[in-house]
């Protein structure tokens, strides 16, 4: 597009204004997680010797490993059943248009308004009376049915999309519907699948009301739970509280710069470039 | 035509979910909280003093910034008893205590746990009656004012009657001083009256000093308020508030004289200007680092002071008034009971006991602490921790200890945080703000 | 012609649960009914539906049952009737946390909406497509870090001694440093802000989305007509967002109202009440103050008001084509 120069220096000034603002509090938790420990950093200053050594500390007290072993189990407990059972109950709703389906849609849409809070105390009963407090599959649970409307409406959505002809020619060959699914639906929904996955891990990876309220203990929550206790312990110390917390974002950041490229596909499919 | 016929589908679709939903509800239609039936478990059972020799797994569960002295006095205890097990649990200090009720009607409930709402948890049937083993070991020749500390009467007012918990230790609160600030302004001496102290303010703010650090955002005024509501009302006033006492009150002209006074501190900028926006441990740093004279606070902060600070900092009990007694917040540091639910009781009592023996007091007093029960003062290793455990001798001796206001019901601590910063921000009146806590603790007690 | 519901690609990344205009999509004509079709069908659908109905539905119901008795968590519960919602429905404090709940919406709806609608136009002028996707990640960086991560930021952020006072300072406005959080006055615009910083990349991606979508011919017969940036924002971009503008509205909207980890990580409601919302006051009254009914009719009023606010926004923003 051929725009005068003279309204895209601002234009470029704004979108520059807009980046600086994304980026500037991960850059002032840098600068204050590079400062020597028990200093009071102030505001964003680039320590003339940055002490990367505060995150080898920094992952031991806020002890990174275990929550990182615990974040993944979380993840391969939710996303796998999730994705499965939402693109199963896709191929019901989209393809197999199962009579009485509609009810069961609108219950879903239902839930796709619902806030977490709506539930979370009856949730924690529920799971009390399960005997499953405190238990990573108490959370697995919550998460996958909490997960359900809109990978659902995700997966349907998808299903919807594809052509009739395709199912219908799959049941003349005589293969039954699972056979039509596994074989045939679910190898052409892989690209869906995957976008999908990708969104679970990330609501996984960062719940936290579900986490603080069903688990106690902060080495079997998710990473983003166990901050609430992370702080509480070493809010003294602003220079490792800042190294910790970085750590534990890190894993989003680095699954979202690797896999950006899906992300932003699974967003922006269709878009026309330039 | 269309978007009618969708419209009716989805009515249609709404009341059959409506159904279902209706019919999900039959299946849990009685009243909420009848299965928990832990009422059973509290009767008294045999006790016994010996642990034995079968391996036992205890678990302990407590506030996260007791992890040190608890893994100090576990570490001690399994060495005598090397049968014995004893698994930890954390969360957040306050978070402990309003998870506690919770956590011990749980199907998994630990053995030991620190109580903080001990009269609503022996209400509702969660913890263990101590009395076998109180007689067993003895545990009533306890100092009286600790034992007050540990007991609830058939009323749910505490502070006599059965005895549900024993201490780890005791806190005990004060103002730590800057000693290098005080000189520097000229005070001879750590203030030990009321108007002393408002001199001292008023010096301090002169030289451009922040009088006070107060981490308001966690709500670090209510220690100096405390202070003064401890010193206007009197002991068994505020003691028999948080013990629930029936028609205990705190709005009264005494506690809407302190926070007043408080008041008009905070508008005299005798705190931190940004007291609210500073929580607890970015205000301990910062007195740390020498940026106030006074900081009130308590001896879990003696460790880390005295570390950082040297011997550039004293310890003092609360100022009080020309003819106020010597009183200062003093409660357990982890009352100890053991749930009705444990399946390891003796184990746990003898884990209870062993808090009372030298070793176990000495482990406090080296963790800044104050010891449970009584006998030989422990060594001390800094001037601060002598001073600190010279302090609660006095305040034992003067039979000074008074509650935290904060610990009164489950919403008072919520509450009090939130009624003192709008109090230190001008946004409202002492008396409004007595009367908001004094609402908020009728109604937690179900009055 | 209603098209078939926006195909995944624009679907919500964000951390609330995504709604999606709902009436986007109609139903081919229904095949005729195979009873062996029926069955195995529903068997597909059986596991999500179970999944759902266990711990969702179930939890949503008792909460509806718990509103309707005054109970401890523990005890046995008393029936109280409507006194739990008179209580929301009167008591100041409450009803104060629903208020700052709608205020966030300007933080978390305007800004992100308006700056998303602009940078996503940006973006698309720009003649350096590196450039374009360094922005556009830079942008979507906040999104996908954990709440409570992005509130211990800005806790920072907005402290004494931290970087919105030394920008400050540094351009000669010592006067109006202060703890953003701790005051009165500040504290929740400062909590807002928190809300714009992570949902503006969400909507600008959204909106870029959108844009491609757009027929490129109509900007090129703008660009023919002599149109500027301005116009063509106006005239072109915009209407032709009106769908996607309508999910970001409806997600950040859910966000705003439903906030928690944000406030619950950098201001736990204070000062005073001054940031309280009513998600914080939903876990404190549910988990920190044993009363389990007063939460749960509270939990359900604000479930109740998103429905009130987000059914005629889909209305509202639905495509008429």
């Amino acid at each position: 597009m051929k725009t005068s120069m003279k309204e895209r220096v601002p234009g470029i000034a704004l979108l520059l204004a807009a980046m600086v603002f994304s980026i500037v509090p991960l850059v002032s938790m840098l600068s204050a997680a590079l400062q020597p420990q028990g200093t009071t950093p102030t505001g964003i200053s680039w320590p003339s010797h940055p002490h990367w050594h505060n995150f080898v500390d920094a992952w031991q007290v806020a002890d990174i490993t275990p929550l990182l072993v615990s974040s993944l189990i979380l993840v391969a407990g939710v996303v796998p059943f999730a994705a499965l059972f939402a693109t199963m109950a896709g191929y019901a709703l989209g393809a197999l248009k199962i009579p009485g389906g509609v009810v069961f849609f609108v219950l879903l849409l239902l839930g796709l308004t619902l806030p977490r809070e709506a539930t979370i105390v009856p949730i924690y009963y529920q799971i009390r009376d399960m005997g499953l407090l405190n238990t990573r599959l108490g959370l697995i649970l919550v998460l996958i049915g909490s997960f359900m409307p809109f990978a659902v409406y995700w997966m349907r959505a998808h299903f919807l999309s594809m052509p009739k002809e395709l199912s219908e020619a799959s049941s003349l060959d005589g293969a039954g519907p699972w056979q039509s699914f596994v074989r045939i639906q679910v190898p052409l929904a892989v690209p869906a699948i995957a976008s999908m996955c990708l969104l679970l891990f990330l609501w996984t990876w960062n719940t936290f009301l579900q986490a603080i309220v069903l688990i106690d203990d902060p080495s079997k929550r998710t990473m983003a739970g166990a901050l609430q206790n992370f702080v509480g312990l070493h809010s003294t110390d602003v220079v490792l509280l800042n190294a910790g917390s970085l750590l534990i974002m890190a894993p989003t950041i680095v699954v979202f710069l690797v896999f950006q490229r899906h992300f932003v596909k699974a967003l922006i499919s269709g878009a026309v470039k330039g | 035509m269309e978007n009618t016929r969708r419209a009716q589908r989805t009515w249609r679709a709404l009341a059959v979910a409506g159904t279902a939903a209706a019919a999900l509800a039959l299946t849990s239609c009685s009243a909420p909280g009848s299965g928990s039936g832990a009422k059973d478990a509290a009767a008294p059972q045999s006790a016994s003093t010996d642990v034995g020799s079968d391996p036992v797994t205890l678990t302990l569960y407590d506030g996260a910034g007791l992890k040190t002295v608890d893994d100090a006095l576990i570490a001690a205890f399994t060495k005598q008893h090397p049968n014995v097990k004893i698994e930890t649990r954390y969360d957040p200090d306050n978070v402990q205590a309003v998870n506690a009720p919770r956590v011990l009607a749980s199907d998994d409930p630990p053995d030991i746990a620190r109580i903080v709402a001990l009269s609503d948890i022996v209400k509702s049937g969660l913890l263990t009656d101590l009395s076998p083993w109180a007689s067993a070991y003895g545990w009533s020749d306890l100092p009286s004012g600790q034992l007050a500390q540990y007991t609830v009467d058939s009323n749910g007012v505490r502070g006599s009657g059965t005895q549900y918990t024993l201490a780890s230790g005791f806190t005990v609160t004060g103002l730590y001083y800057s000693t290098t600030l005080l000189e520097k302004l000229g005070i001879d001496h750590a203030p030990t009256t009321t108007s002393e102290l408002e001199a001292d303010l008023a010096t301090a703010k002169a030289h451009n000093i922040t009088p006070i650090m107060a981490g308001n955002q966690t709500g670090g005024v209510m220690t100096s308020l405390q202070f003064l509501m401890n010193d206007a009302m009197g002991r068994d006033a505020v003691n028999g508030w948080v013990f629930d006492e029936p028609d205990a009150t705190v709005a009264n002209p005494q506690a809407e004289a302190a926070a007043t006074t408080i008041q008009g501190w905070a508008k005299d900028g005798y705190f931190n200007a940004d007291t609210n926006g500073t929580d607890g441990t970015g205000a301990l740093g910062r007195f740390a680092k020498g940026e106030a004279l006074f900081y009130a606070s308590g001896n879990w902060d003696a460790a880390a002071l005295q570390k950082q600070m040297g011997s550039d900092v004293g310890f003092v009990l609360p100022p009080r008034s020309a003819d106020g007694k010597t009183l200062a917040m003093s409660d357990p540091v982890s009352n100890f009971g053991i749930p009705a639910k444990s399946e390891h009781k003796d184990a746990a009592a003898a884990f209870l006991n062993f808090l009372t023996t030298p070793e176990a007091r000495q482990i406090l007093v080296d963790n800044g602490f104050a010891p449970t029960g009584s006998g030989t003062q422990p060594t001390t290793n800094g001037e601060l921790s002598a001073q600190v455990q010279a302090a609660f001798a006095d305040l034992v001796k003067a039979d000074g200890q008074v509650q935290y206001v904060q610990n009164a019901s489950n919403g008072a601590s919520a509450t009090w945080n939130a009624q003192v910063q709008l109090l230190v921000a001008g946004k409202t009146t002492p008396a409004a703000m007595m009367k908001a806590v004094q609402a908020q603790y009728v109604q937690d007690l179900g009055r | 012609m209603t098209t078939v519901g926006p195909v995944p690609a624009a679907q919500p990344v964000g951390r609330v649960a995504g709604t999606r205009p709902q009436g986007a999509s109609t139903p081919a004509p229904r095949r005729r009914r195979r009873q062996r079709g029926w069955v195995v069908g529903w068997l597909f659908a059986l596991p999500a539906l179970l999944f759902y109905a266990v711990f969702v539905l179930r939890p949503l119901v008792s909460a509806v049952q718990y509103s309707f008795y005054d109970w401890n968590g523990i005890d046995l519960a008393r029936f109280v009737g409507m006194a739990n919602y008179t209580k929301v429905l009167t008591d100041p404090q409450l009803l104060s946390s629903i208020w700052h709940a709608f205020f966030l919406i300007i933080f978390f709806t305007v800004l992100p909406v308006v700056g998303g609608l602009l940078m996503a136009a940006l973006i698309r002028e720009l003649r350096s497509k590196g450039f374009g996707t360094l922005a556009r990640t830079v942008l979507f960086l906040p999104q996908i870090i954990p709440g409570a991560a992005a509130a211990i930021a800005w806790v920072w952020m907005y402290s004494t001694d931290g970087t919105v006072n030394q920008v400050l300072s540094a351009i000669g406005l010592d006067g109006v440093t202060r703890a953003w959080l701790g005051d009165f006055t500040w504290a929740l615009p400062a909590v807002g802000l928190i809300g714009t910083w992570i949902n503006l990349g969400f909507c600008t991606i959204l909106l870029l989305s959108g844009i491609g979508k757009i027929d490129g011919t109509i900007y090129e017969a703008a660009r023919l007509d002599g149109a500027g940036f301005l116009q063509t924002f106006r005239a072109v971009t915009v209407p032709g967002l009106k769908q996607e503008i309508g999910v970001c509205v409806t997600m950040s909207v859910i966000s705003a109202l439903a906030s928690f980890d944000i406030v619950f990580m950098s201001t736990q409601g204070g000062p005073g009440y001054s940031t309280m919302v009513p998600g914080v006051l939903v876990y404190q009254l549910g988990f920190t103050q044993s009363q389990v009914g007063l939460a749960s009719a509270l939990a359900l009023l604000l479930t109740l008001l998103i429905l009130l606010v987000v059914l005629p926004l889909q209305r509202a923003f639905r495509s008429e084509d």
